[in-house]
This record gives structure tokens, sequence and C-alpha cells, in this order.
């Protein structure tokens, strides 16, 4: 097996028949990762997680995220990233991902499989992460197969790690699985329409507008990613596109939808909003449609007869309910999270330190100073009560024998 | 029980308010109900413009425009116009402010636009009266209301000016400095972003090691604001600063959450999670 330089995003695609066929594939792959320190993770169903942590005798270092039957190809490569970039600030060298195939088969959840399995080669570029996807043939129809064998640079199979020959560069891979096809909402008559937009003093109105239009239709929560989305798609409009950009917005009980138009050539990269833009890097352009990416089920771009569209739609989740994407990785999040809550402490606890030796600063700063590390500490160990409070509940209910618990994020 | 609530309706008006306005209609809006804040609570009021100001743009045609009763006040002596080089003279506000409180009233309110006071100043002695007049806004019954246009109010000049004033107001966000930190309300979106970028300017030079930047009053702010964001505090983080973001509302934290903004070494967001 030729493995992948320790810098860097590898992904493989495991197409397997039978247990056997399976084990035989993905247990030296684990193996090694293990022999070498890696980080190994399985996102896979109990089934096969069985399978595997038997053939590797239950190593205590494999750790287990549940897989996601729909997913949001941005917020999984997020996650992806933050879950890569915490193991390596603890000192791993590489992580190393075993992912079950098992999304739901409606044409949007394949087409945005595809958009993840395609955008995460370019999006996961520069990170320690080699993903072996594993696509079971018995079970996965042929438009997921295919998915699977145009996005992997290498395929594994028991005997070898070999390149892909029917690899597709991703940007000509995204614009084959764009356009689900024109959104039946959009024939309907508009919740809100801007009339012509050109300066970005008007936004607000406009995310007022929607906002009033659809507060009683729509969960909080899913209304204000989507005016969140909208807004950012509408000011690139305006900053980038030419005068006038048209925004209509559609909705129904089940789905949001919005067209923004402006009469401006368009952007034609179908990887835009995906490559790595953050922390540090958020000055620069593309963070509105990574933001926009993230917050909505669907964007696309594309030419019509009323000039440059971007078309944003979401789905509206029952009341209590987060979408599945979110929950994705939930765990990967909590890790995350405590980490960071410890970095807090240890963070405060200095301040604290740093501020009393500071001579110069009046005493009402230095209260202000102290008073707000307190806050920190104190809210911080609140949220952490919470959160084992939450974990301990849900492990009681859900998963009694489990050793991982999802978590509402 | 009309006392009471007087003050605590329009206080926002009180104290070294920053009015940037984006048109005449938000700038007369804006003086109006500073002025009327001011007669409420028997305060002078003093205004100074030139004489040759257009007709309806003088103080007195904007107010009466808008039902204040100009003819009592003046009459009263409680509202009063001067020219730019008697309120601008060489004792300075205070030499106004003395004046008015020593004539009984209990206090005083001055006000002007930055083209006005830009007619017998230099940028940088209006910039060093902004400061001066913060401080007297601290230690004295007086208020000040600041008109700056947005279009004439930018890059350099807009983060000297925003630094000066305890309070900042523009038509989707304000700013006010109490006593933990500052506290912004309203939307943050690439519209304001400038005004956002000037606010953590002026948080973040003050040489304190923590800056509390409350954001329980912000119900927006775009990934252009996170951006500003990440980019203006650079220097402070470096230095070992911290941001506290406190209190961000549910879609805010997530704005910045999605963005990575938690991530950025000496940031802290203080919110309902960690």
């Amino acid at each position: 097996m030729t493995a992948p330089g320790n810098t860097g995003y590898a992904h493989d695609a495991l197409f397997y028949d039978s247990d056997a066929g399976l084990l035989a594939a993905a247990v030296p792959f684990l193996r090694a990762g293990l022999a070498a320190g890696d980080a190994v993770a399985l996102v896979c169903h109990d089934r096969n997680i069985e399978l595997l942590t038997d053939a590797l005798g239950g190593d205590r270092r494999i750790r287990f995220l549940t897989p996601a039957h729909r997913i949001r190809a941005s917020v999984a490569i997020a996650n992806f990233r933050r879950m890569v970039e915490a193991d390596m600030a603890a000192g791993v060298r590489r992580v190393r991902l075993l992912g079950d195939v098992v999304v739901d088969t409606d044409p949007d959840t394949v087409a945005e499989w595809g958009r993840l399995e395609a955008a995460g080669n370019i999006a996961l570029a520069p990170y320690s992460l080699w993903t072996v996807c594993a696509y079971d043939v018995r079970a996965l129809p042929e438009q997921v197969l295919t998915v699977g064998r145009c996005t992997h640079t290498h395929l594994l199979t028991p005997s070898a790690r070999t390149t892909n020959a029917g690899y597709v560069e991703p940007a000509i891979f995204l614009r084959r699985v764009t356009s689900t096809g024109a959104d039946p909402l959009g024939t309907t008559t508009p919740a809100v329409e801007s009339g012509d937009l050109a300066d970005v003093t008007q936004v607000i109105v406009l995310r007022d507008r929607i906002r009033i239009a659809l507060t009683d239709l729509v969960p909080a929560t899913a209304l204000s990613d989507f005016v969140a989305a909208v807004s950012e798609i509408t000011t690139n409009g305006i900053l980038h596109g030419l005068p006038p950009t048209r925004v209509r917005v559609w909705a129904s009980a089940q789905r949001l939808l919005c067209r923004v138009t402006d009469q401006g050539g368009g952007f034609d990269d179908p990887l835009a909003g995906y490559a790595p833009i953050c922390g540090d890097d958020l000055r620069h352009s593309g963070r509105g449609l990574w933001l926009a990416r993230q917050l909505c089920d669907r964007v696309e771009a594309f030419p019509t007869r009323e000039g440059f569209t971007v078309e944003v739609a979401s789905s509206i989740p029952l009341a209590g309910i987060e979408p599945a994407s979110i929950a994705r990785s939930a765990w990967i999040r909590s890790e995350v999270a405590a980490r960071r809550t410890a970095n807090a402490r240890a963070r405060a606890a200095d301040l604290l330190q740093r501020s009393g030796q500071r001579t110069a600063a009046g005493a009402a700063i230095e209260r202000q100073r102290q008073d707000a590390a307190r806050t920190l500490v104190r809210l911080y160990d609140d949220a952490a009560d919470r959160r084992r409070d939450t974990a301990q509940r849900r492990k009681s209910i859900t998963d009694p024998g489990s050793d991982h618990s999802p978590e509402q994020t | 029980m009309a006392g009471t609530r007087s003050q605590r309706v329009g206080a926002e008006w009180d104290g070294h308010v920053l009015l940037l306005h984006a048109s005449e209609s938000e700038r007369c809006s804006g003086l109006t109900s500073w002025v009327r804040r001011g007669l409420d609570l028997d305060e002078v009021v003093v205004y100074a413009e030139p004489a040759d100001i257009a007709p309806g743009r003088s103080v007195l045609a904007v107010l009466d425009a808008r039902g204040v009763d100009v003819g009592a006040a003046t009459a009263d002596g409680r509202l009063v116009v001067l020219p730019p080089a008697d309120f601008y003279s060489s004792a300075g506000y205070a030499g106004i402010v003395e004046g008015a409180l020593a004539g009984g009233f209990r206090g005083v309110r001055i006000s002007a636009e930055d083209e006005t006071a830009l007619t017998v100043l230099s940028t940088s002695a209006l910039a060093h009266g902004e400061r001066g007049l913060d401080q007297l806004c601290g230690i004295r019954p007086v208020a000040a209301l600041c008109q700056y246009a947005r279009c004439r109010t930018g890059g350099a000049w807009l983060r000297e000016i925003v630094a000066a004033h305890a309070r900042v107001r523009q038509a989707q966000l304000c700013s006010d400095e109490h006593e933990r930190g500052t506290v912004l309300t309203g939307q943050i979106d690439v519209a304001n972003a400038d005004m956002f970028a000037a606010a953590l300017h002026a948080v973040t030079s003050n040489d304190d090691a923590v800056v509390w930047l409350d954001l329980g009053g912000v119900d927006f702010l775009d990934a252009a604001a996170c951006g500003v964001l990440a980019a203006v505090t650079q220097n402070f983080r470096d230095d070992n600063g911290h941001l506290l973001l406190v209190a961000p509302q549910p879609p805010v934290e997530r704005t910045l959450r999605l963005l990575d903004i938690d991530q950025l070494a000496g940031v802290e967001i203080v919110g309902s999670e960690p």
C-alpha cells in the first residue's frame, strides 16, 4: 500500500461487496494509523463499528462519530477542519478517518454529497487528514456510487492503494452536480420582492422586510440563518455585480427560497466559498459566501434571462429538531469546546495575574479587568456543568452502552 | 411621573454624543430629539451656526418644523444661537458652560455641525477640542451633540472622532461607553463596517489588556463585520490583548462561530455556550 505524505488531504474510496472485503482493506489502514500514532476516527453505522472494532481488538484510542443521512457540505468541511486543527494543536501528526457512505438517496441529498466529496478535495487540501470513504456496492444506488468513482484521487483495495483513473477535477465535477432543477417554489408568488438595489445601505431594509414577512411561518433559528445568508449574497451582488441587484424570496411551510440577480457577468467558480477562509484570513473576500453556504442547504450560481443569479434554499426543520447536518459532528465540537474551555480558564487566570502586576492602571480599570475575568470563569464553569448534565442525561436515555454521546450544538 | 420618564427615555442623548448622519432628515431628527431632551431637563441649549446658513437648515427652522416651541425657548434664554467665532472662543467650551451654569440652569447642552466648526478651527484643533469636551462632559453637567456628516468623515478622521466620543449614534448602530466597557446596539454590516472598525480601534487603543465589548444589543452582524473584527484587533491581540465579546444574541454568536472568530487568539466569546 502506497501511503500518502504526512501533510495535506488524502481522499480514498473503498468499494466493497462483503464484510470480508471491507475488513481486508480497512483494517490495515486503521491499524497502520494506530501504530503510527495518528488520530483514528470511525464515522460508521453500528454494524460496521462492531465489525471494525472487533477486528482491531477494541483499541480504546479509536474515536466514533455518527454518520449523517443528510449533510450540508460546508458544515461537514468546517467540522473536519476544526477536528484536524484541534488534533494538530494537541500534537497529533495526522488524522485518519474511515467513513461509511449512508446518505439518503433523494436527488438533493445525493447532489450535496457530491459537493462534499468534490469540494473537500480543495477545501481540505491544507489539512493533515486521510479519509477513506467506504461505499457498499450492494446497498448504494448507482448515482451515489458514481459520486464515489469521480471524487476520490485514490482507490483503496485489500491489495493496494492506487490512483483513481476515474477521478474528475472538483470544479468540473461540481458543474455537473449543480442545478438539481429549477425549484418549483420559484413559480409561486414571492413573499418578498426587493425592487432595484444599488447601495449596501439598502440591505438592512431588505433584512427587516424578510423577517417581518416570514416571522410567523418560520422558526427563529431557520429564519435568522436564511436572512443572514440572503444578506451576504445580496451584499455580494451589490458590491461585485452590476446594478440593479434584485432579490425575491419565496416561502412554504417546508422550504425557503431566494433568488438574487444582478446584471454583471457573475463568477464562474463552482468552488467559490469553499476554499479555506477562516480565522485571521477573514479579511479576504469569499467569507460571505462561505458563511452563506454554512447557513443554508444549497447555494448555487448560474446565468438566467434575468441576469446572473444566485439561488439560496433551505428546508425548514420541524420545530425543536436540529438539522442532521448540524448534529453530524456535535461530538467533534464538544471535544473542541472542552479543550477551549480549559484554555480559556487558563487564560482567564493568567489575565487576573497579569492585571495584578500592572501598576499604571487605575483602580476602576483594575476592577473592570477582574470582573471580566471572573465572569468569564463563572460563565465557562456554568456552561461546562450544563454540558456535563446534558451529556449524562442523553447518554442514559439514548445510548447506555456507548462512551460517546452526541450533543446538541 | 413625566419627570422620571424623561430620565429614562432620551438618556441616550446625554453626555458627549457623536451623531454620524447620512442624510439631512437623519441629522434633523437626531438634533430635535437631543434638544427636546435638554428642554425637558430644564437645561440651556447653546448652538453654533454661521449667520449665512441656508434658511431651511438653521437650527430654529429645523426645530420649528418639528414642533418645538422655539419662540418660548429663545425668549426664556433656554435656546441660544451663537456665531462660530463666539462659540469657539479662546475661553473654550468651559467658558460657555460655566457662564450658563452661573445663570442658574441645571445643565448645559452644546451642539454644532462639523462644517461649522471647521470654518474657524483646524482639524487638529477640532480633534483636540473634542477630546477636551469628552472629559468636560464627564465631570460637569454638560451634554454635547457633535454632528458629523458620514460622507465627510472617513478613514483616520473617523477613527479619531469616534475615539473622542463616549457615545456614537449612526442610523444602524450605536456605541456607548459604560463602566465595564463599550456597549454596541443595532446592526453591523458592510454598510457601517467602517464605524464598527473605528469603535473597535478606539476600545483597543486605551492601553487596557482586557477589553469588554458588549454585543447584547446587536441583532445582526455579517461576514464583513467579522472580517473587520479580525483585522482591526490583530495588533492588539498580537500584543497579548484580550477581547471579550460579551453576550452575543444567538444569531450573532452563530455567525461569529461559523466564521471561527472564537478560534482567534485573544478573542473570547462569553455567551450562552462555551
